[in-house]
């Protein structure tokens, strides 16, 4: 294993930002700290700023200039909301007052069951960290389960490909994670299946397991349609749900600012009359419906528009020109090779 | 026990626990379960785990719990047939044997 890459520097300097962000001395100041932070990044980050520029427009469509730019302000800002939330302390007395949680009777009807919770959140959605924050104030500790490739909400491709990610990083944000939750488990990478025992345990013992509906890493992907394009997802915390007999509960966390507010929603139920492959992919697809109604209500707090499969947005005139020979170099059959080529982003905050 | 005996039980516990199309798992990709095959995911693969301890009366031992297991019927069916035999210690699957 390297010792490090390039892209540490990187994840260090958040890492910084994040330490930081301890001396501010309320929610309150962190929120204006994260939008001084987002407002940076959105003049910085031009080729993203772009994408999700292209991509609100795609989805949302019939925007104008001004409502599309607060809304790719808000991603940004709710991107380092959401870092330098890892280093918040637990809600105070007084910070719970600018608190909304709704939906808590899901929870508790589905902890008297007595058959585990599986608390499906998205991995792009809103502010998770605070999500869990509010429910070990609320006396609610779950079991935070993450993908091989978790970097505390930093995007990799590749959690353990240097000593500094996997050494220091990943348990810098695992440390602060561990602060507000019964504990963090990382899924491996090698393919060892261990894990799986672990998890069916928990729920066996009416444990509450959080993990996102919406990941891409697992031994199964199944393809669902989300914002009028079709996303792979992983299909496991669905067949757990399946072979545990847990409770399915779509959890979603918006922070627009002015305090988190944590919604619960009704369980998700498995079609019974389905065949297995079928009644797997109708779950999955329940859950990405509830996220897709969240994100076109709250654009701002989706983080994860420039990861879409959609279309990359057209480049600049002045790029388009500079690079168009070298262009049609690479791809003399592909004309319109830019305009379709899928938008990936090899790193930055989720 | 025959090793066509046990490829007729682990496809028995496919159909009846995971309701697994016994003609993808032997018309496509030599009969894998996984990757370009059926794609069986972590927790299909402990769901078939437990079932297959029940039918044959033994436990995987959480190191034997890797996706190598269960790339295909035949990879189970090696790893039954090492864990049957009362002469041999068991260990991973070995695709050299298949």
């Amino acid at each position: 294993v390297k010792l490090a890459a390039p892209a540490d520097a990187y994840y260090a300097s958040v890492i910084a930002l994040t330490a930081a962000a301890r001396v501010c001395p309320s929610r309150r100041a962190r929120a204006r700290f994260a939008r001084l932070l987002g407002g940076a990044a959105y003049r910085f980050s031009r080729s993203k700023r772009r994408t999700i520029e292209a991509h609100v427009d795609h989805v949302l469509g019939g925007l104008d200039a001004s409502r599309r730019d607060a809304i790719v302000r808000e991603v940004f800002r709710t991107c380092w909301q959401e870092m330098l939330e890892c280093s918040a302390p637990r809600l105070r007395p007084a910070e719970l007052a600018e608190t909304r949680f709704a939906g808590r009777e899901h929870l508790d009807e589905a902890l008297a069951r007595g058959r585990g919770v599986i608390l499906w959140e998205s991995r792009g959605f809103g502010a998770r960290l605070a999500a869990k924050n509010l429910l070990a104030v609320h006396g609610y500790r779950v079991h935070q389960v993450h993908g091989p490739n978790n970097l505390g909400g930093l995007l990799t491709s590749d959690a353990s490909a240097t000593w500094v990610r996997r050494a220091l990083v990943r348990r810098y944000f695992d440390s602060l994670e561990r602060r507000v939750t019964a504990e963090v488990l990382n899924l491996p990478a090698d393919g060892t299946l261990a894990f799986t025992r672990r998890l069916a345990a928990l729920l066996e013992q009416n444990a509450i397991v959080c993990i996102t509906g919406d990941g891409q890493s697992g031994q199964r992907l199944q393809t669902v349609e989300f914002l009028g394009e079709e996303e792979p997802i992983s299909t496991g915390m669905a067949t757990l749900a399946e072979l545990t007999g847990a409770t399915l509960l779509p959890m979603f966390c918006s922070d627009e600012g002015t305090g988190p507010e944590l919604v619960i929603e009704a369980p998700i139920e498995p079609d019974r009359a389905l065949p297995r492959e079928a009644r797997v992919r109708a779950t999955m697809q329940q859950f990405m419906r509830r996220l897709e109604s969240w994100v076109r209500e709250r654009p701002g707090q989706f983080r994860n528009w420039h990861l879409l499969r959609l279309p990359a947005p057209p480049r600049p005139a002045s790029a388009r020109n500079l690079t168009a020979e070298a262009a049609q170099r690479h791809r003399p059959n592909s004309p319109s090779g830019d305009r379709m080529a899928l938008s990936r982003h090899p790193r930055g905050p989720r | 026990v025959s090793r066509g005996e046990i490829e007729h039980r682990i496809k028995r516990v496919l159909r009846e626990r995971l309701e697994i199309d016994l003609d993808r798992v032997t018309g496509r990709n030599g009969g894998a379960l996984a990757g370009s095959g059926l794609g069986l995911d972590s927790i299909e693969a402990l769901s078939l785990a437990v079932a297959l301890e029940e039918e044959f009366g033994f436990n995987i031992d959480d190191e034997d719990l890797t996706a190598e297991l269960f790339h295909s019927v035949g990879t189970i069916a090696d790893y039954v047939t090492r864990r049957s035999s009362p002469s041999s210690p068991a260990t991973r699957s070995d695709p050299d044997l298949q």
